[in-house]
């Protein structure tokens, strides 16, 4: 359906990426894959955004990141939520919400 | 919670960044890896899995940077990085660095000084004063005027009154004769200024009273210079001018009451012996002393200033002070000014030329920081290559700049600190050498001089920034890197000729302005005073301090003359009841028919009233121009001198022989006006017009209540040889207890009013030197710059048949091409400051052609100088060397 992937609005790729670990753990191109396939391809997370992003995260305290091995076997680091990630994804979730519900709103009227 | 995992964030960052490096690396490789294994698995073969795979990540390093960027500390980090980068590539030349170190700490070290300088001369209130807003100066200078304020002002919660003599006078411990600097002071200064002694105590007011205490303050670097600071001095007298006095005090280091130079000696004001001495306390003709007053607490100085004005007229009638005595005493009787206007006033003749040495300071730093930029961008251009690597592998522009930005900082601010320490001892030497009255600033606390070197500093790191940053990271970066750092870029070499131009331009304004000021320096010293000094020696007498009264005065005219002139080598003594420069007392007197006339009345030349004994004009070399000179019988008749100002005011067109000048004090008899003298000079520059009258020394024509004031004042020698210590002690030894014997040359009376010109000459031709040698630094580094830039152009033109003088003849025509151009505008400039400086030249006009014609030569040579050795070099280069290695 999407012909073009929609640039990231800033602020939504945080809410994505504690979305997608959401359910567990995952490494770098597992998030950006997740990404992609529960949003079919409308959103293509960039390395160059998704790491500046995780390490943020990170050292805000909502991910933690040990090394694993992949189902290849092969080493890749994998994050997942902290207790405060939990909070935080819950309070995006429904700021994300009011937004989009003021933004709906706005469309509707006439 | 995320403050404090922020926190640990950050210390991992700092601390163990190695291993987060490492990390962030792996994390990265093996995004890559399962990207590529992901395309072998969607089918492609293992080769082009890991390009395509490298391809959509886009850049290993640039992604490191953005994740380095958002790290906690990014700026510290960034900024210690950067640091450590600047101070490794400053390491790395320090040829360079210590170039730069040490011209900006000149240049810094210069501006600290003069502004330094003209901050205590205008801005900085006198030492250990409270409240110095509360502070105003009164126009009244009569002790018995000043009395009346004190006891009947209610504008005021205390008046004092204060007289420094403009020179030493001697006293005496006992053992050691020494001329100090004293001052006079009512017991009420120390209260009203609010500052307390260091030792001991001040003088109360009983002991301030006419007939009162003799007792002393000592200043306190007196105390410590003669008395090695010792404690036990309370108690200890000296002998001042024949009194003895009881030290009962020591003030605090660097006081001097509201004066600018240096305070030995406080003394109660009414056992004053200076000048007129007693008398001075009861007349309301000897303007003498200083007035402060403290305003009470809810008066303002216009209501201060209208009860001063309402005291003053009831003891003085309307028109009882005449216009031109109003100028001499600086504005209304009873004005009232702030304090620190009256302070501006008094550093008025030190106060221009030290703020335009100041701006020379800064000009001399301008040309620094040119240097500096210039240095600067020639490294970044020869690192332009590894800047456009860096910013290839990710470094953003503002980062580039934020690095120049670190290294400049770092050059100025290790010149700010060369600056400040050169500016202590700059400061200390400019005070010793030129401004040797000045004291001390006395302010204990420095953060004034510490604030003044961190703006000059930052301004100057700022400067520098600006100038190396300005083209260093302009244009496109990865075109630099496809051509490498070989091509000749023409913004570089403009901004550099641009720099060269500011400092040929600026070291032009420099070197007129030092042949300006020298040029006013001998002029100054060649002027005529209507005197010749060059063999003159003179001293102080100052009789009326010692309590001399006119009779007893006048009978020491002979003894002291024949004394004086049994010395071998004097050929004639000359005594006079004013200090030796012209316009010592002002005087006035009356020519009858005359004085009401306007032309006369709107006159303001000084009216002057000099009694002489006869040798007096042939000693000190003046002229008599028409008439005759005294004679030794003319001590018993009514005859009068006067000057040809004042012949020509009076009688225009007539003769001036015979005329009658009666002195304005009673309803005196005529004096007949016997001849014309030449006119007289206060000083060099001095341009104060003197309407001079002399009358015979001990005659009927001297005025009774003058000679009262000035029974005897000073003495002149005009003799061969060095025979000053010889006539020293015979004055010693005739007159015992006058106070201010100090025999010295006439010419040193001026060395004061010459000063303007010999601090505007020295610290000129100082300060035009330094610019003409970071000039000439400039030029030989760019000129150096530019031909190894164009060494590949030069071979090529080598190689296709031009001769070697072909090659000098370009280079030279560039080089005299961007000095004419730096020639022209820095004569433009020079004009312009010439004719902001023409009030402190002397006798030169600021368009002197001579001056313009040498100082361009100057540079046009220092330039050619300059641009010998990098002409050499490019003639004597190897073309098909050049051109191999390109």
């Amino acid at each position: 359906m999407a012909s073009k992937p929609t640039n990231l609005l800033q602020g939504t790729l945080d809410l994505l990426i504690l979305r997608s670990l959401s359910l567990g753990s995952l490494h770098g191109l597992g998030i950006a894959r997740r990404v992609e396939q529960i949003t079919r391809g409308t959103f293509q997370v960039k390395p160059g955004s998704l790491f500046p992003a995780l390490h943020r995260m990170e050292e805000a305290g909502w991910l933690t990141s040990s090394w694993g091995e992949s189902a290849n076997n092969r080493r890749a680091k994998y994050y997942e939520l902290t207790r405060s990630g939990h909070a935080q994804l819950t309070a995006e979730t429904e700021e994300w919400g009011r937004i989009s519900r003021a933004i709906r709103l706005m469309l509707q009227a006439t | 919670m995320t403050a404090l995992s922020r926190l640990a964030s950050f210390w991992k960052n700092m601390f163990h960044r190695q291993q987060v490096e490492r990390d962030l690396d792996d994390e990265l490789h093996a995004y890559v890896d399962l990207l590529s294994e992901e395309k072998v698995r969607a089918g492609m073969n293992p080769a082009e899995a890991r390009r395509a795979a490298a391809i959509e990540a886009g850049g290993v390093e640039q992604i490191k940077e953005e994740v380095r960027n958002v790290r906690v500390g990014a700026l510290l980090e960034t900024v210690l990085r950067d640091l450590r980068y600047a101070l490794r590539s400053l390491k790395r030349s320090p040829g360079f660095a210590a170039g730069v170190v040490l011209s900006l700490g000149l240049g810094i070290g210069t501006d600290i000084t003069m502004l330094g300088l003209a901050d205590s001369l205008l801005f900085q209130p006198p030492a250990y004063v409270r409240d110095v807003r509360d502070l105003v100066d009164v126009r009244v200078r009569t002790y018995p005027d000043y009395v009346d304020l004190r006891d009947q002002a209610h504008s005021f919660s205390g008046v004092a009154g204060w007289y420094a003599p403009p020179r030493p006078y001697a006293i005496s411990d006992g053992a050691r004769v020494l001329p100090v600097q004293q001052m006079l002071a009512s017991a009420s200064l120390f209260p009203v200024l609010g500052v307390r002694p260091f030792l001991g105590r001040f003088y109360d007011p009983r002991e301030d009273r006419p007939g009162g205490s003799h007792v002393a303050i000592l200043g306190y670097g007196l105390w410590k210079r003669q008395f090695a600071g010792a404690r036990n001095v309370l108690g200890r007298t000296l002998r001042v001018a024949g009194d003895l006095y009881t030290i009962i005090g020591v003030a605090p280091e660097g006081f001097t009451g509201l004066a600018f130079t240096h305070v030995d000696l406080f003394l109660p004001i009414t056992t004053t012996k200076f000048d007129a001495g007693p008398a001075a306390l009861t007349s309301r003709d000897y303007s003498w002393l200083r007035v402060v007053g403290r305003l009470a607490p809810g008066a303002t100085l216009a209501g201060a200033q209208a009860e001063a004005r309402v005291i003053f007229r009831r003891s003085n009638p309307p028109d009882s002070v005449p216009s031109w005595q109003i100028a001499y005493l600086g504005g209304q009787p009873a004005d009232v000014h702030s304090v620190m206007d009256l302070r501006r006033e008094m550093a008025a003749a030190n106060t221009p030329i030290t703020l335009w040495l100041a701006a020379v300071a800064t000009a001399v730093l301008l040309i620094a920081c040119a240097n500096v930029a210039g240095l600067m961008l020639a490294r970044a251009v020869a690192t332009r290559r590894e800047l456009a690597v860096r910013a290839a592998l990710g470094a953003s522009r503002r980062r580039l700049l934020g690095a120049l930005l670190l290294e400049s900082t770092v050059l100025a601010v290790a010149g700010g600190v060369v600056g400040v320490i050169a500016s202590r001892w700059g400061d200390a030497l400019i005070r010793g050498l030129l401004l040797t009255d000045l004291a001390p600033t006395a302010s204990p606390f420095h953060w004034r001089l510490l604030a003044l070197g961190l703006a000059v500093t930052s301004a100057t790191a700022a400067i520098c920034w600006v100038g190396a940053s300005v083209s260093a990271v302009r244009g496109n970066l990865a075109l630099e890197l496809a051509n490498g750092a070989r091509s000749v870029s023409p913004s570089h070499a403009r901004a550099r000729r641009l720099l060269l131009i500011l400092q040929l331009a600026l070291a032009t304004v420099l070197v007129v302005g030092a042949a300006l000021f020298t040029a006013s320096l001998r002029s100054a010293r060649a002027v005529d005073l209507g005197m010749s000094l060059d063999s003159v020696l003179i001293s102080d007498l100052d009789l009326a301090g010692a309590g001399y009264t006119p009779g007893r005065a006048h009978a020491l005219i002979d003894p002291i003359t024949e004394r004086l002139m049994a010395i071998p080598g004097v050929h004639s003594v000359a005594l006079s009841d004013a200090a030796i420069p012209p316009g010592f007392l002002t005087w006035g007197y009356s020519v009858p028919g005359k004085d009401s006339l306007p032309r006369i009345r709107a006159n303001r030349g000084r009216r002057c009233f000099t009694a002489v004994t006869s040798e007096f004009l042939p000693t000190l070399g003046t002229p008599i121009v028409r008439g005759r000179d005294f004679t030794p019988a003319d001590r018993r008749a009514r005859v009068i001198i006067v000057s040809q100002a004042f012949a020509d005011l009076y009688w225009p067109g007539e003769n001036p022989i015979g005329q009658c000048v009666k002195d304005a004090g009673s309803a005196s008899q005529c004096l007949e006006v016997i001849g014309v003298a030449h006119n007289r000079r206060p000083a060099p520059g001095d341009t104060t017009a003197l309407l001079e009258a002399f009358v015979p020394l001990g005659s009927p024509a001297e005025p009774q209540d003058l000679a009262r004031l000035f029974p005897l004042a000073s003495v002149a020698l005009r003799v061969d040889g060095n025979v000053a210590h010889l006539a020293q002690r015979a004055l010693e030894e005739l007159l015992p207890d006058a106070p201010a014997i100090r025999v010295r040359p006439a010419n040193s009376l001026f060395d004061r009013a010459v000063r303007t010109w010999r601090l505007g000459a020295s610290l000129f031709t100082a300060f035009g030197a330094m610019g003409v040698a970071l000039a000439v630094l400039g030029v030989y580094s760019v000129l150096a710059y530019l031909i190894a830039q164009r060494r590949r152009e030069i071979a090529i033109r080598t190689a296709l048949g031009a001769t070697a003088s072909d090659v000098r003849r370009l280079i030279l025509g560039d080089t005299l091409q961007t000095t004419a151009v730096g020639l022209v505008l820095g004569i433009i400039a020079a004009l312009v400051f010439g004719r902001g400086v023409r009030r402190l030249l002397f006798g030169v006009s600021p368009l002197n052609p001579v001056v313009y014609i040498g100082a361009a030569l100057v540079l046009l040579l220092a330039s050619l100088a300059a641009a010998a050795g990098p002409i050499r070099r490019a003639v004597g280069s190897d073309a098909t060397v050049a051109l191999r290695d390109g």
